[in-house]
């Protein structure tokens, strides 16, 4: 039965107004400007694609979901070189 | 030095620039024309293993809505790194016709989002359909409950939303309004009137830079 919504939960301005991390992980890691390169390399133990000259590091599992990478080797791969 | 780019804007009206950015780096502006890049200088050693990588999305976070409340930013996904200062002056001469386009169009507007999730009762997978017509009912069914919903977010936002957008995702159904930013409380209080199942537990989040609105429909 629809009802007024009491529940809504608003989450604007400040992270200590319920913006949650995962508000904000979303955002950062999903929306905006991708350029495109290849090449891995990690951020505080998380593989990251560190694409090209050109660049865009961005998290695995986003790149995956994106495009397809071809090489970029398994996770924990030492970070490689800057040539393509 | 690599760079870490955070966002593109019009280079007027001046900006109060960020103290600090991710890690605490400074923030410099690249500027051509009249578009302006911001970004911080790292060594990949610089980065890697200084900060958590939820930590850094933060700061991340924070440099845009710092800009954000002042100029409409076009941002970059984080964590996007051009090799060099150069190489931002070269992608921003690339690419400044579109996002000139884009940020003169988005001018004193941010994205405010409202996430609606499906009731596990409405998911088609929640009965197991006997056929595919049975199916394709239950997905029918799903589309106009979904679609009711959205449709009294979107009456309610319509006053003030210059543009709409929605879309189903894995967490729900997704909802994107470009709003004037001097009208966010106003689109807030709107929001809380409108009449939903609970069971949809409405969030509204924002604002945003208008990310979802960067290409005209």
């Amino acid at each position: 039965m629809p009802q007024p919504s009491e529940d809504l939960v608003i989450a604007s301005g400040d992270l200590d107004q319920e913006m949650t991390l995962l508000d904000i992980h979303d955002h950062v890691l999903n929306a905006g400007v991708v350029i495109r390169g290849s090449l891995v390399i990690s951020l505080a133990g998380v593989d990251l694609v560190f694409l090209g000259l050109d660049v865009v590091l961005t998290s695995v599992e986003t790149a995956m979901r994106h495009m397809r990478l071809p090489d970029i080797g398994p996770p924990g791969a030492s970070p490689k070189g800057s040539q393509r | 030095m690599p760079v870490l780019a955070y966002c593109i804007t019009e280079t007027q009206p001046e900006v109060m620039v960020p103290q600090a950015g991710v890690c605490g780096a400074a923030i410099r502006t690249v500027r051509v024309e009249d578009l302006q890049c911001f970004a911080s200088q790292f060594g990949p050693q610089d980065v890697v293993g200084k900060a958590p990588i939820q930590e850094a999305a933060l700061d991340f976070n924070r440099v845009l809505q710092d800009l954000l409340r002042q100029i409409a930013v076009v941002p970059f996904r984080f964590p996007t790194m051009l090799t060099d200062v150069t190489a931002v002056s070269q992608f921003l001469i690339e690419h400044q016709s579109e996002y000139r386009v884009n940020l003169h169009r988005l001018r004193n507007c941010v994205q405010m989002e409202i996430l609606l999730k499906l009731p596990t009762s409405k998911q088609p997978q929640a009965a197991s359909p006997k056929s595919g017509a049975e199916y394709l009912r239950g997905r029918q069914a799903q589309h106009q409950y979904i679609e009711s919903i959205v449709a009294r977010f979107r009456e309610a936002a319509d006053p003030l939303a210059k543009q709409w957008r929605h879309r189903e995702t894995v967490a729900g159904i997704r909802c994107f309004a470009l709003v004037d930013k001097n009208d966010v409380q106003v689109f807030l209080r709107q929001m809380k009137d409108v009449s939903v199942p609970t069971e949809s537990e409405p969030r509204v989040t924002g604002p945003w830079p208008a990310s979802e609105f960067l290409k005209e429909q």
